[in-house]
C-alpha cells in the first residue's frame, strides 16, 4: 500500500504550499517543518490548495502553532478547498486555524 | 486427543466463516428494511449455532457473548424490540469484533478475548435492550415545532490513547451530520498545551454538540458504540428547542479519567463509551480455513461414484492382463479408451469441487460499500445480481482483494454527494451494481456505477503530468482509459483514505492479467462507470521460487526445492571420462546442472562464477541447479506455452510476474529425464557419499561407491547391479 505523500514547497514570494494529505503518519514532517522553517518567517503564508485531505491532529499543531506566534506576526491561510472549509466549519476549528 | 482437537477447530472456522458471512449478509439486508422478518430469524439460527459451536471448542467467553446477542435478537423477532440501523450496526460491529477474536483465539493468541471489551458491549447491550421504550412507555422529549425531533447537547472527547488505525475525529463528526442536523459546534481548545510542549500525537481538542435528530438517546448511544474506541461522551437532552440551546452554560466536554484523580469532575450523566474499531470487514477471517473447503456433498458422492466405476475398469485391465492371451488386446483397448474417458471425467469434477459461489464474495462488496458510504456521507443502494455464479475458490481469493479497491473507488470517487446527484437531475441515491454472467468457460464479473464517470480530459492532463503521455500525442478514449490502470496513476482530484491512492486499479489489472483475464473500463462522463472483468473458470496455481540465469527468469515449483546455497567452487568435482559435475552437498555428492548450459542461454562458467545451487528433490532423485540468482518465493498462475513451445523439454509452462515480465516455469521431472538421459553414457558416474574422513578436495571417483545410497530410483540400481 502506497502511503499518500505529503509534500511542502517554497514558492518565489514566500509562500509556502502544502500539497497531499495532512494527516498522522506525516506530524513528525509537519512539526519539523514548522520548526525549522516557519519559525524564521515572521509574515507566514501557507497555500493548502493542494491538501486533499488533513486530520485534526495536525489542524491541532497548526493551531497550537499560530497561538504561539510572536505578537506582530501575520498568519495568512490561502487556497483552502470548499470541501476542508466545511470540515473547519462543522467540526468549530475555523476561528482557530483562520482567525 | 490433541488430533480430534485440531479437526474440532478445523471444522469449527470453517462453519464459522460461512455462518458469520450469512450473518452480514442477512444484516446487510435488514439494513435496507429495518423490520422483524424472515432476516431476524436467519440471524437468531445463525447466532445461536455460533453460540452453540464456539462453546464446543472451549471459546466460553465468546460463547456468552453470543448468548446476550441472541438475546437481544430473541427480542427483536418477538417484536419487543424494534429493529433499527443503529441496532443492526451494532450486530454487524459485534460480529465483526467476535470474528476477530475467533480468528486470534485460532492463532493461539492468548489476548485476542479482551473480556473488558466484551463487557463494555454487554453493557451497551444491556442498554439497547432495555432503553427502548418507544412502544411501551413515552419519553418526555424536547421536540421541535414539528414534534418529531430530540434534541440533545452532546459532549465529545477522546482518549490520549487513541488507538492507531481508529476514526479520526472529524470524520466521527461527519458521520454525525448523517443522523441528524448539527445546530451549534464549539471546540474546546482548553487542553491544547503551548506548542513547544505540544506531543502531536496526542488529541487535545474536545467538542461540545447541540444535535438536533429523529434518533433516541438509545439510539444516538448504540450510533456512537459502532465507532472507534476511547471516546468519552455525555449525552443530554435539551428542554427547549434547539434555538434556545446556548453552549456556554453548557457542562464542559468531558475530559478523560486520570489515574489517581479525584473523581469530581464526573459527572453522574456521563456515558462513558469505550469502542473498538471498526475491523475492515473481510481482514479478520478465522485462520486456517484454507487447509480445508466445504463441499457440497452431492459433488462429493458423483466423485465417490467415478472413483468406483474407475476401480471396476482397473478391476477388469488387471484381468485381462493376468491372462496375457493376445485376444483380449482389443478388450484391453476398449476398457483402456473407458478409464480414458472416466479419468477426464473425474478430473473436470476434482476442478469442480474448488467451485465456489460469488456470493460470498458480493457479500463483502457490499459491505464494503456500505461502510464507504456512510463514511462519505453518501447514500447507496446495492444491486446483486449472478451471485450463484461458481469461480474457482482460488481465483476469488486471488481478485478478492484488488477488488475491493474498486469497490471503494466506486463509492468515494464515482459515486456523488447526494446534493450533487440532486442537483444534476439524478436520483440522490446512487446504485452500485454487482453482477456475474459465465460464457462458456469464462467468468463475466461486473462492477458498475450510475456516478460521475471518468474524467477523460482529467485522466489525459494527469497521464502527460506523470510523464505517460506527451502533450501532444493523438491518444483514443480506449489508450487513455487503459492508462488508469497504470501503477501510481490516480486522476482523483481528491484523495480520501478510503481510496484514490493511485493503488488498486493496477493492482487489479496485474492480478487480472495473472490470472490469464481480461479488465474492461467503460465509462460515461456524468453518467457512470462499468468495470468488466473477464476470468477463466479455474487455473493452476503454485507455489515457485523466482530465480535467474542469464538474465532470464526462471520459476522452480517449491515442491521440488530442498534447499539453496552460495556456490562454492571446492565442492564442485567434474567426473569421469564426461567430466559430469557432482558437487558435494552435506554427505553426498549430487549431480550439478548449470541452467544456463541446459537452456543453450550462455556457457557454463562454473569454475569461477558467483551462482547459487538450488537442491532438487523430484521424488526420484536429487540433484542442484546451478543458477545465477535467487529471488523471491512467489504464487504464480501456470500459462500453457504457445503450441510452438510445447516440444520443449524442461519448461511446464509460463508465467507473468508481478512487473509483467514474462517468466519460464520449470518442469523438475522433465529436467531429472534430461539429465537421465545425459548420464546415460555416463552411468559409471554414480552419486557418491564422502568418506566423513577423507579429504574434501579428494576426486570422490576413486572413493568406493556405495549402491545403497547411490539412488532411490529403481532402474538405476538395476544398471548398477548389472554392473556388478
Amino acid at each position: 500500500m502506497t502511503r499518500q505523500r505529503f509534500t511542502i514547497h517554497q514558492d518565489a514570494d514566500g509562500t509556502f504550499r502544502l500539497a497531499g494529505s495532512l494527516t498522522v503518519e506525516h506530524l513528525d514532517y509537519l512539526k519539523f517543518f514548522l520548526d525549522e522553517h516557519l519559525s524564521r518567517v515572521k509574515n507566514i503564508a501557507l497555500d493548502l490548495g493542494g491538501v486533499e485531505y488533513w486530520d485534526v491532529r495536525s489542524l491541532q499543531l497548526l493551531i497550537a502553532y499560530r497561538k504561539a506566534l510572536p505578537v506582530g506576526s501575520d498568519w495568512k491561510i490561502t487556497g483552502l478547498s470548499a470541501e476542508l472549509e466545511n470540515i473547519l466549519l462543522k467540526s468549530g476549528l475555523k476561528t482557530f486555524l483562520c482567525p | 486427543m490433541a488430533d480430534e482437537d485440531d479437526q474440532l477447530m478445523e471444522i469449527f472456522l470453517n462453519e464459522v466463516e460461512d455462518l458469520f458471512g450469512t450473518a452480514e449478509g442477512a444484516l446487510l439486508r435488514l439494513e435496507e428494511t429495518p423490520a422483524a422478518g424472515p432476516e431476524v430469524e436467519e440471524l437468531f439460527r445463525v447466532v445461536h449455532t455460533l453460540k452453540s459451536s464456539s462453546a464446543m471448542v472451549g471459546m466460553g467467553t465468546i460463547s456468552k457473548h453470543f448468548h446476550l446477542l441472541e438475546n437481544l435478537l430473541d427480542r427483536l423477532r418477538n417484536n419487543e424490540l424494534a429493529v433499527t440501523r443503529p441496532i443492526v450496526s451494532f450486530l454487524l460491529e459485534n460480529l465483526d469484533l467476535l470474528r476477530a477474536m475467533i480468528s486470534g483465539s485460532a492463532r493461539g493468541d492468548p489476548g485476542a478475548v479482551d473480556a473488558d471489551l466484551l463487557a463494555g458491549r454487554q453493557a451497551q447491550l444491556q442498554q439497547l435492550m432495555t432503553g427502548d421504550r418507544s412502544r411501551t412507555e413515552p419519553v418526555p422529549v424536547a421536540v421541535d415545532a414539528a414534534g418529531e425531533f430530540h434534541c440533545f447537547r452532546l459532549g465529545l472527547s477522546f482518549r490520549d490513547d487513541l488507538p492507531d488505525p481508529c476514526p479520526d475525529p472529524l470524520s466521527l463528526l461527519a458521520k454525525l451530520a448523517e443522523i441528524g442536523e448539527i445546530k451549534e459546534v464549539a471546540a474546546d481548545l482548553s487542553r491544547l498545551p503551548p506548542y513547544d510542549q505540544i506531543i502531536p500525537e496526542k488529541l487535545y481538542i474536545a467538542w461540545q454538540l447541540v444535535l438536533k435528530t429523529g434518533v433516541t438517546a438509545d439510539e444516538l448511544q448504540a450510533f456512537f458504540a459502532t465507532f472507534g474506541q476511547g471516546h468519552i461522551l455525555t449525552i443530554e437532552e435539551l428542554s427547549g428547542t434547539p434555538e434556545d440551546g446556548t453552549l456556554p452554560s453548557a457542562p464542559a466536554p468531558p475530559r478523560e479519567p486520570r489515574e489517581g484523580g479525584d473523581g469530581g469532575e464526573e459527572q453522574p450523566a456521563t456515558l462513558e463509551v469505550v469502542t473498538q474499531p471498526p475491523l475492515e470487514p473481510d481482514e479478520e477471517r478465522p485462520s486456517g480455513r484454507r487447509q480445508s473447503i466445504r463441499v457440497d456433498a452431492k459433488k462429493l458422492n458423483y466423485l465417490v461414484n467415478l472413483a468406483d466405476e474407475m476401480g471396476i475398469v482397473v478391476s477388469v485391465l488387471q484381468n485381462l492382463f493376468a491372462w496375457k492371451a493376445p485376444r483380449h488386446q482389443d478388450a484391453i483397448k476398449k476398457e483402456l479408451d473407458g478409464l480414458t474417458k472416466l479419468n477426464r471425467e473425474f478430473q473436470e469434477r476434482v476442478a469442480n469441487v474448488r467451485m465456489s459461489p460469488l456470493a460470498g464474495l458480493f457479500r463483502r462488496f457490499q459491505r464494503i460499500a456500505r461502510d464507504t458510504a456512510a463514511a462519505r456521507q453518501k447514500q447507496i443502494r446495492v444491486l446483486l445480481h449472478g451471485a450463484e455464479v461458481e469461480l474457482d475458490r482460488e481465483v476469488i481469493e486471488h481478485i478478492a482483494d484488488p477488488l475491493k479497491h474498486m469497490v471503494r473507488n466506486c463509492v468515494d470517487h464515482g459515486i456523488e454527494l447526494p446534493e450533487e446527484r440532486v442537483a444534476k437531475g439524478k436520483p440522490a441515491e446512487g446504485t452500485v451494481h454487482f453482477s456475474a454472467s459465465r460464457t462458456g468457460g469464462r467468468i463475466l464479473i461486473q462492477i458498475s456505477d450510475d456516478g460521475r464517470g471518468f474524467d477523460i480530459t482529467r485522466i489525459r492532463q494527469r497521464a502527460v503530468e506523470l510523464g505517460l503521455a506527451r502533450p501532444d500525442e493523438p491518444l483514443d478514449r480506449d489508450t487513455l482509459l487503459g492508462l488508469v490502470c497504470s501503477p501510481g496513476f490516480s486522476s482523483a482530484s481528491k484523495v480520501t483514505e478510503l481510496s484514490g491512492r493511485g493503488v488498486g486499479m493496477d493492482v487489479v489489472k496485474t492480478e487480472v492479467d495473472r490470472l490469464g483475464g481480461h479488465l474492461a473500463i467503460e465509462t460515461r462522463e456524468g453518467e457512470g462507470t462499468t468495470f468488466t472483468l473477464d476470468l477463466p473458470l479455474t487455473f493452476t496455481l503454485i507455489k515457485a521460487l523466482h530465480i535467474r540465469s542469464r538474465d532470464v527468469s526462471y520459476l522452480i515449483p517449491l515442491l521440488g526445492i530442498m534447499t539453496t546455497e552460495p556456490y562454492v567452487r571446492g565442492r564442485a568435482e567434474a567426473i569421469g571420462a564426461s567430466q559430469r559435475l557432482f558437487y558435494r552437498h552435506q554427505e553426498e555428492y549430487l549431480p550439478l546442472l548449470d541452467l544456463a548450459e541446459m537452456s543453450r542461454n550462455g556457457t557454463a562458467q562454473v569454475w569461477g562464477r558467483e551462482a547459487v545451487v538450488v537442491f532438487l528433490d523430484t521424488g526420484r532423485r536429487r540433484f542442484g541447479l546451478l543458477v545465477d540468482e535467487v529471488l523471491d518465493p512467489q504464487q504464480v498462475v501456470v500459462k500453457s506455452l504457445e503450441t510452438n513451445f510445447r516440444g520443449v523439454k524442461g519448461l511446464a509452462g509460463a508465467t507473468l510476474l508481478g512487473d509483467g515480465a514474462v517468466a519460464l516455469v520449470l518442469d523438475l521431472q522433465a529436467i531429472e529425464e534430461i539429465f537421465l538421459e545425459d548420464s546415460k553414457q555416463t552411468i559409471n558416474d554414480p552419486v557418491v557419499r564422502p568418506s566423513p574422513h577423507a579429504d574434501q578436495s579428494q576426486n570422490p571417483q576413486r572413493r568406493a561407491a556405495t549402491p545403497a545410497v547411490l539412488c532411490r530410483e529403481t532402474n538405476t540400481l538395476e544398471v548398477l547391479n548389472r554392473r556388478d
